[in-house]
């Protein structure tokens, strides 16, 4: 048995990682050659990659591997300096080649014998015999006038790409700036990516001279089809200048100027913390207290002095002053939201680690990046969105031959996907594989003792609820706990989390098929509307966008089903469940009519009976301390602004579970 | 104790590398995956010795040369490349540009240890 020390390990993964990245780059290409584009960028990827395998695999004896590379890389370097031309048959060798070494880190790995490479080098060399001679060069300050310093320090292939846009008489400029050394890194990094969409970036300089001990120069030479304003738009910094560099041979009309940018920063964003933002919103909240009043206020008013000047100056002062605090916190929260697409990018990089340790290969996905949602609670979605993701990879997507025999593609396929629904986000999480079979589920909790063996659940029928054992913690249906299986976050936490965030997670899945998971999310949760309502002798806030219908119902309506009462609305039976029962109050068995608020989220309803309806309000939703908050069917709480001082805010979500739960766990 | 900074980014080899060094003892490494973060490492302290790869995405090493040698704090910071076989004209330049010395991917720990001990002992009789 090989001893695999922690250093392989290392390497093993890196060198994988490269190859992978590499593979991209091959499809990348692939889909440019098919319009007719080569883009230098892609082959220097590519290259760089193979150069980094190169050493990688050299350095720790792989010889073999090391052998191969050099060639693929000889020939990459002759592609990236022009001296080959890109076409299917040289795409064709390289995937060729990267497919062999990746088989041949395997087999060192697995101590297995290692192939025959000679084949694949051979095929290379053909490529190779087949370019054309080269014609002698001029040196490059004959061509252009451009300090020696730079020059000197450029790399071959920068020459080449210098030279080649030289050739194509593109314009070149050099822009000069400076950063602060505390944050360089991401403001010049963020200057490329902004000159990258105006032309192609030669080289990236830094630069001493002139700057005080905290600050570092940086000259980036760009070379681009575009006028001077074209670019000098892209850099928006106010100690910037750009210099066109001149031809040798005078052809170019443009004379050297040097040309400061406008003073005037042209970034129109602010970084805000999201607490400021909160405490701008819990001040909205305390507007729409003070704005009730007032409402209150006028009305009474209205009734003694009806239509005198003061009432009616009042009123509609007050139906201003509603517009504009709306308006503020509409404002507000616009400034809260982010894309969803966030933490999309931030889950990529752990999903290839992932995909890695379970053995798979995975596609992963995006659609709808741009959904908004809540600074706060997106920080709160990363960590289930992980887990459910992980979950797939290890529990839904099969093995890349299991994948093959059941005539699905090798690579399998996890979807992350966001869109608005009315006041709500649907975040999905979808897979095509293995999907989780009721039947088995069954069984399982059977064997584990989670369900009695007089459950009473039809696979087919009470599908939905038995998918839900999944929440259970520790239940699953591997027959082995794998390492990752086994650790870490259930899918308990994973429903908890989404609760905290007032949502819900739905589960649809077809054995063979795949698996989604649905999260339904408010779009935010710093103020919201809410229904007041009263049963016994506490007021309750419901919030309004949970809140489907109020239904005035009576006695004879509510029927008794297998224990539960239920109500017919329209053509669904809805089950009801009276607040007074949830939080233990006193019960008026005399009444003959009683408030139901039908409340509802996903395709979920249920029916919340209450002794009276008070108003509705906007309110701010304040978490409970620790030690309360959780409290089964309590959100959080809110002050009303008047008499009836701290109410509680009604957790819709966790009320709904526990009505519809027909799987009684024996836990 | 002598600093040396090493720019690679590879983290194998960076790995590789400490090992090599740190068997002669004495040592204490930064290690910088790319130009940037070489940069951000140069002015937390006295570094006696810098080695870099060349071909490195953003600021390649022959960049990071001409500023280290362009700039009076680090002027007198030895430099050692490392770089492939295949780029002889960017190990010419990086000599050029003032670099004391180069090892050529792949190379034997010994003759890393061999050659930082001379680009170090050159530096002391400058002195």
């Amino acid at each position: 048995m090989l001893k695999i020390d922690r250093e392989m390990k290392d390497f093993m993964a890196e060198a994988e990682d490269i190859l992978m990245s590499a593979n991209q780059t091959l499809l990348l290409l692939d889909a440019g050659l098919a319009s007719g584009t080569c883009d230098p960028d892609h082959v220097n990827a590519l290259f760089r990659a193979i150069h980094s395998f190169k050493g990688l695999v050299g350095m720790f004896g792989l010889r073999e591997p090391s052998e191969l590379a050099h060639k693929l890389e000889f020939l990459l370097d002759e592609l990236r300096l022009g001296k080959v031309g890109l076409s299917h048959d040289v795409l064709d060798v390289f995937s060729e080649t990267t497919a062999l070494l990746k088989r041949l880190l395997q087999q060192t790995g697995m101590q297995e014998q290692i192939e025959d490479i000679s084949k694949v080098q051979h095929r290379i060399e053909g490529i190779l015999a087949t370019k054309p001679s080269t014609d002698v060069e001029k040196p490059l300050n004959e061509l252009i006038s451009l300090d020696h310093g730079i020059l000197q320090v450029l790399t071959e292939y920068e020459e080449h790409r210098l030279r080649e846009c030289i050739r194509q008489r593109k314009n070149l400029y050099s822009i000069r700036t400076a950063f602060q050394l505390a944050d360089f890194e991401t403001a010049i990094k963020l200057l490329n990516t902004n000159l990258k969409e105006h032309g192609e970036i030669i080289c990236t300089l830094p630069t001493t001279g002139g700057e005080s001990g905290t600050s570092i120069g940086f000259t980036i030479i760009i070379a681009t089809v575009k006028e001077r304003e074209s670019v000098a738009s892209a850099i928006a910094l106010p100690n910037a200048t750009i210099k066109q560099i001149v031809y040798g041979d005078g052809n170019k009309t443009e004379q050297s100027k040097v040309d400061t940018i406008a003073l005037k920063s042209i970034s129109n964003t602010v970084r805000v913390d999201i607490y400021k933002l909160d405490n701008l919103m819990n001040i909205v909240g305390e507007l729409h207290q003070i704005r009730n009043i007032l409402g209150r206020i006028v009305r009474e008013l209205r009734t003694t002095h009806s239509f005198s000047n003061i009432s009616v100056d009042l009123q509609k002062a007050e139906r201003n002053l509603m517009r504009k605090v709306n308006d503020l916190q509409v404002g507000i929260l616009e400034a809260r939201m982010v894309p969803v697409g966030q933490i999309f990018t931030r889950l990529s990089h752990m999903v290839k680690k992932y995909a890695r340790e379970a053995g798979k290969e995975i596609d992963l996905q995006f659609l709808g990046e741009e959904t908004e949602l809540d600074k706060l609670m997106i920080e709160d979605l990363a960590d289930p969105l992980l887990h459910l993701i992980r979950n797939a990879i290890d529990h839904g997507i099969e093995y890349p031959s299991t994948r093959r025999e059941l005539g699905k593609s090798e690579m399998g396929v996890v979807k992350l996907a966001a869109f608005p629904k009315g006041n709500h986000v649907v975040i999905t999480v979808e897979d095509d594989g293995a999907g989780m079979d009721a039947g088995r589920m069954l069984t399982k909790a059977v064997e584990t003792g989670v369900l009695r063996p007089d459950h009473g659940l039809d696979p087919y029928h009470d599908r939905k609820d038995i998918l839900d054992l999944i929440y259970i913690p520790g239940f699953t249906t591997r027959e082995f706990v794998s390492e990752i299986s086994g650790r870490g976050v259930g899918m308990d936490v994973v429903k908890r989390n989404v609760a905290k965030l007032s949502g819900m997670v739905d589960i649809y899945s077809e054995p063979g098929v795949g698996t989604s998971f649905t999260l339904t999310l408010p779009i935010t949760l710093a103020i919201i509307k809410a229904l007041i309502v009263v049963s016994g002798e506490d007021t309750f806030a419901i919030p309004l966008s949970s809140v489907l219908e109020i239904i005035q119902a009576t006695k004879s309506q509510i029927e008794t089903v297998e224990g539960r009462e239920v109500m017919a609305v329209r053509d669904d039976t809805i089950p009801l469940l009276r607040l007074a029962r949830v939080f233990n109050f006193p019960e008026d068995s005399s009444r003959d009519t009683f408030n139901v608020i039908l409340v509802g989220m996903a395709e979920r309803r249920l029916g919340l009976i209450v002794d009276s309806l008070r108003d509705q309000q906007e309110i701010v939703i304040k978490a409970l301390g620790k030690r309360l908050s959780e409290i089964p069917g309590i959100a959080g709480a809110t002050e009303l602004g008047d008499k009836r001082g701290v109410v509680m805010v009604l957790d819709i979500e966790s009320l709904i579970e526990g009505a519809l739960k027909k799987t009684a766990a024996s836990r | 104790m002598k600093n040396v900074l090493i720019v690679e980014d590879s983290k194998a080899i960076r790995s590789m590398m400490r090992v090599s060094l740190e068997e002669a003892g004495g040592y204490f490494f930064v290690e910088a995956s790319n130009g940037f973060e070489a940069l951000r490492s140069l002015p937390t302290r006295r570094f006696d010795l810098i080695i870099t790869d060349i071909n490195m995405p953003d600021i390649n090493g022959l960049e990071l040369i001409g500023y280290v040698k362009s700039n009076p704090t680090y002027r007198n910071i030895p430099l050692i490349i490392v770089s492939t076989e295949k780029s002889e004209e960017d190990q010419k330049r990086g000599l050029a540009l003032g670099a004391a010395g180069y090892v050529v991917k792949p190379f034997t720990q010994k003759k890393l240890r061999e050659m930082v001990a001379n680009v170090l002992a050159q530096g002391k009789s400058t002195e």
